[in-house]
């Protein structure tokens, strides 16, 4: 077909609006990065990359994104676990099976913050049955002030909300392998692990790999349910980079390190985004 | 066999575990005060709907809602109106610097909110966006636009070009054809991604409880998260206006089941 119409007419509102609230905020955030500007009424004083070296010399960066990727690394080797195991059990498209699919679809699309606040009612020492029931049990379940009890109860939150969209996924990559591979398999008379390994592990791979990638950019810039379930966490267990950006923004009004904080977390995502774009976009077509 | 009970037994323990949190939302939202912080029980010994109240008839939690479903139907319209043309582009022309662009649309998608904070802070302030409805629609169309193209996108490519041709050859100029053919065999790809849309505005909280402060902007997320930052809280209401925030993406999550690995994968799962 000879083009009819000029591509650039029917992109060019999409590409605007995008464009504006993409490359002026990371503008705008690298010209206030080279400042030291608190809100607080002062005029900013111009620093250069002085924000970009106390960043680096600035342990709690570290420590944020250590905490972020032990966090994303637990979350993840739970919820693809677990993903894997009830994706094999519930694939088979039976009546029983799809209710059951449908019944744990709900977590998945709810706002995070009120993810974050029925965790916050399960889990909280006073009103929470999880630790009024541990407390029967003579143990003491705090996420206020055990940094331990803190992350965990994140990583709980997280696996209830995430763990369902990795059954689907898993579910629907598995349902995808031909039958004709299985059925080739067994008339070779080949062992059910032999099979798993051969037939299923591989045929589940790239639905596996595109899931870890997307699961782990979301991770890692968790926010909502955090702020609400236990903020930085005691000992600053959960203070994420979000989080962390968050609070130096708002509590210290530190506008000029906070830019600063903003565009280096950016960058990571930024990379980890770009790998699993080309994961994605590549392998398909 | 004894795998069989094996499997049966685990997806009992985690449908239990799925529903649990939400049953027990319902449970405190209809417990009184002090039921709440007495005893454990599983259903409540006098269910009261008084926790409903203040949230739905008291107090300015019905603007929050109005003001929720404004910002998230908008959203949904104007993500389709300017994603639709751009997705058809990406889909059916070729011209330079096509994948680029549709990379470094998606790039934005993944971006971490937190990190535009402090820029659109200012700069809402100073374009007078800030504590307005249109200031937190425009916001979200960062991650949505690029969300709505790909997916429109997706089901483009997947439907046969003869009918356009077609259409050409009898004669329809280009936005004919792309009013009378495409849209209507889109419709239902237009409605999906429309509530897809409509559930991640209605989900934002980042923005939506730093950039309004007054009851004619605020949307629910965000009266729900200062609701919940009172040091002095009522964790009934917590729970029914928790629920209340849940209800329409609930409802909209079972609609759109067919289409979550897809849309929530960028497509490469099917």
């Amino acid at each position: 077909m000879k083009r009819m119409v000029n591509p650039w007419i029917l992109i060019a509102p999409a590409v605007i609006l995008v464009g504006f609230n993409a490359f002026a905020p990371i503008f705008y955030a690298a010209y206030l990065s080279a400042l030291k500007y608190y809100m607080t009424g002062l005029p900013p004083v111009f620093i250069g990359y002085d924000n970009f070296v106390a960043l680096m010399n600035d342990p709690t960066v570290w420590r944020s994104l250590g905490m972020g990727f032990a966090f994303t690394a637990t979350c993840l080797t739970l919820e693809l676990s677990l993903g894997l195991v009830f994706a094999l059990i519930l694939y088979k498209d039976t009546t029983l099976n799809r209710v059951i699919r449908t019944i744990i679809t709900s977590p998945i699309l709810l706002p995070p913050l009120t993810v974050g606040a029925t965790w916050l009612l399960l889990l909280r020492s006073d009103i929470g049955p999880i630790p009024r029931l541990l407390s029967q049990l003579g143990i003491t379940w705090s996420i206020g002030s055990d940094p331990l009890h803190a992350f965990f109860s994140a990583v709980i939150m997280d696996v209830w909300h995430w763990t369902p969209f990795i059954i689907l996924v898993l579910t629907a990559a598995r349902a995808a392998i031909q039958p004709e591979l299985y059925e080739a398999a067994m008339v070779d008379g080949a062992s059910s692990w032999h099979i798993f390994r051969r037939i299923t592990l591989p045929g589940l791979k790239y639905a596996f790999l595109v899931v870890f990638l997307i699961r782990m950019i979301d991770s890692l810039k968790i926010f909502d349910e955090i702020w609400i379930l236990t903020s930085e966490g005691p000992y600053k267990v959960t203070n994420f980079m979000s989080i962390y950006i968050v609070k130096t923004t708002l509590s210290q009004l530190n506008m000029g390190y906070g830019a600063a904080l903003s565009l280096f977390f950016l960058y990571i995502t930024l990379i980890l985004t770009f790998l699993t774009l080309k994961v994605i976009t590549g392998e398909r077509r | 066999m004894k795998t069989k009970v094996a499997s049966i037994i685990l997806v009992i323990i985690f449908v239990i575990f799925i529903v649990f949190p939400l049953y027990w939302l319902l449970n405190t939202s209809l417990k009184s005060r002090l039921e709440i912080i007495s005893e454990l029980t599983l259903w409540p010994t006098n269910p009261v709907l008084t926790n409903y109240h203040r949230p739905l008839f008291e107090d300015v939690y019905g603007m929050y809602i109005r003001n929720s479903f404004i910002i998230a139907i908008t959203e949904a319209v104007l993500c389709i109106v300017i994603g639709l043309p751009a997705a058809y582009a990406f889909s059916r022309i070729k011209f330079k610097g096509n994948n680029h662009l549709l990379f470094w649309l998606l790039t934005n998608r993944m971006a971490p909110p937190a990190a535009f904070l402090i820029p659109y802070y200012v700069m809402y302030v100073s374009l007078k966006l800030f504590d307005t409805l249109q200031g937190l629609i425009i916001i979200n169309s960062i991650a949505n636009l690029p969300f709505t193209i790909w997916l429109l996108k997706g089901f483009i490519d997947g439907i046969p070009r003869d009918i356009e041709e077609a259409a050409i050859v009898d004669g329809y100029s280009f936005w004919q054809m792309f009013l009378r053919i495409i849209i209507p065999v889109l419709k239902p790809a237009i409605f999906v991604s429309g509530l897809f849309v409509f559930a991640f505005t209605w989900n934002e909280m980042l923005f939506a409880s730093l950039f309004t402060t007054s009851p004619s902007a605020m949307p629910l997320t965000g009266g729900l998260l200062h609701y919940l930052s009172q040091t002095w809280v009522n964790w009934g209401e917590i729970a029914a206006l928790t629920l209340i925030t849940m209800l329409p993406v609930l409802v909209v999550v079972f609609y759109l089941q067919k289409y979550l690995v897809r849309a929530l994968t960028f497509g490469a799962v099917r």
